[in-house]
């Protein structure tokens, strides 16, 4: 499932215009977990650079965000229930999902944040539309 | 030459006696009748009713106003407020609705307010049944863990941005999209620390379960609306609001979030509409009491 959406998540963020607005002083290398996976989300001055699959364990990052995959099954749907539908609504409503690390960096850049796991849906709609 | 769309909503200023201090206070209206009193959210100000304010059902049967707290919208900030944080407190609050129905002459109004207005709404109605023909809660709870954002205090970063992108997540993901960024502009338009002094007012003790059995619905009628989308006053927590009031009208409007009568009016209003309805049948028999 993540895998699917994670592959197309750097064509489709920097597609987004609405991204590129706000993402625009956005640095930074982001731990993206779901369940035992993970991938290390490159962005460079508001670019997804990369996303990189199964990065060794000491690899560096600045801040990680992590569930279990049947939260991101949920964030993800195009109409999310109620309590998935925002990074702020999982922080404070879902105990599963975890944001660790230099978070004060993710919060300045909270908007890019929040934009770039919305466009999740997006990239499983696109997975959908094809499967 | 045509002037198109001039809206029927009128803003003014007043300056108005609090506690020794003289407040000047920015509030808009339209319509006329009975009067509904609409307080904002933390952090926004009265612009947010102003769908409200623009629906001629509503206007035509009400005389609905709508102002700014000091430190919000156009209203100006209180005392030496440069020297200290500013943080709302529940006992100031109350009596800054009372000292602006009273001062501007607004008889015995409906109060309705949301968020923290909604948590006020209760209080007033517990505390000053007497003075309102009924209270409205939209997202209301009598209290709620966990809904503080350390972040919004944090000098480290844009505090105003920070809660534009707050907000635009606490709407229901049905709403409309130009309505979700209305409101978080507005948020992103409020004074640094401001959202998050207003915030600090849900933290405060308050012995509710006492004081909200005590409030007599048949002089003072409780509703409460709240969005199943609203993650941060959940429906279960103005569920129990409701349990606690006898007589309490209790609504879960289906794919709304946290800011209903911005957020998207036109689904709001449903919900809204046969509460004012029972609400004004309860303020015409008071008017023809007195």
């Amino acid at each position: 499932m993540m895998e699917t959406f994670v592959s197309r998540l750097p064509a489709v963020v920097n597609n987004d215009p609405e991204f590129a607005n706000v993402a625009r002083f956005f640095s930074a290398d982001i731990l993206l977990e779901c369940g035992a996976k993970q991938w290390l989300v490159h962005v460079r001055d508001g670019r997804v650079a990369g996303a990189l699959g199964a990065p060794r364990f000491d690899t560096p990052w600045d801040f990680a965000l992590r569930a279990p995959e049947d939260v991101w099954e949920r964030f993800t749907r195009t109409l999310p229930p109620p309590l998935f539908t925002d990074i702020w609504a999982l922080r404070m409503r879902v105990p599963e999902f975890r944001w660790e690390g230099n978070t004060l960096l993710a919060v300045r850049h909270a908007r890019a944040v929040a934009r770039m796991l919305e466009l999740l849906r997006t990239c499983r709609e696109q997975s959908d539309g094809r499967d | 030459m045509a002037v198109t769309d001039v809206e029927h909503i009128v803003g003014r200023y007043a300056s108005i006696d609090l506690a020794g201090e003289r407040a000047r206070i920015y509030f808009e209206e339209a319509g006329s009748g009975p009067v509904l009193l609409c307080l904002h959210t933390a952090g926004a100000d009265s612009r947010q009713y102003r769908y409200l304010l623009n629906d001629p059902e509503i206007t035509r049967a009400w005389r609905v106003v709508a102002f700014d707290l000091p430190f919000h919208g156009r209203s100006a900030p209180l005392g030496r407020w440069w020297e200290s944080p500013y943080r709302l407190q529940a006992a100031p609050y109350e009596r800054i609705v009372l000292a602006v129905s009273e001062s501007l002459n607004l008889g015995r109004p409906v109060v309705m307010g949301c968020s923290m207005g909604g948590q006020i709404v209760l209080r007033l109605a517990a505390h000053h049944a007497a003075r309102f023909a009924g209270a409205i809660g939209i997202e209301s709870a009598a209290y709620v863990t966990g809904r503080v954002n350390e972040y919004l205090e944090n000098p480290g970063l844009d505090r105003c941005e920070l809660a534009a992108g707050y907000t635009l997540g606490l709407c229901a993901p049905q709403s409309p999209e130009i309505f979700r960024r209305e409101n978080a502009w507005y948020y992103a338009q409020g004074a640094p620390g401001v959202y998050a002094g207003d915030l600090a007012f849900y933290g405060e003790p308050w012995n509710a379960q006492a004081e909200l059995a005590q409030v007599d619905t048949n002089v003072c009628p409780v509703a409460l609306l709240t969005g199943e989308y609203d993650y941060s006053c959940l429906p279960e927590a103005t569920q129990q609001a409701g349990a606690m009031i006898p007589g309490a009208r209790v609504v879960i409007m289906p794919e709304i979030g946290h800011f209903p009568m911005i957020e998207h009016y036109q689904r709001f209003r449903e919900h809204l509409l046969p509460v004012l309805h029972g609400m004004r049948q309860h303020a015409a028999a008071l008017a023809g009491a007195e």
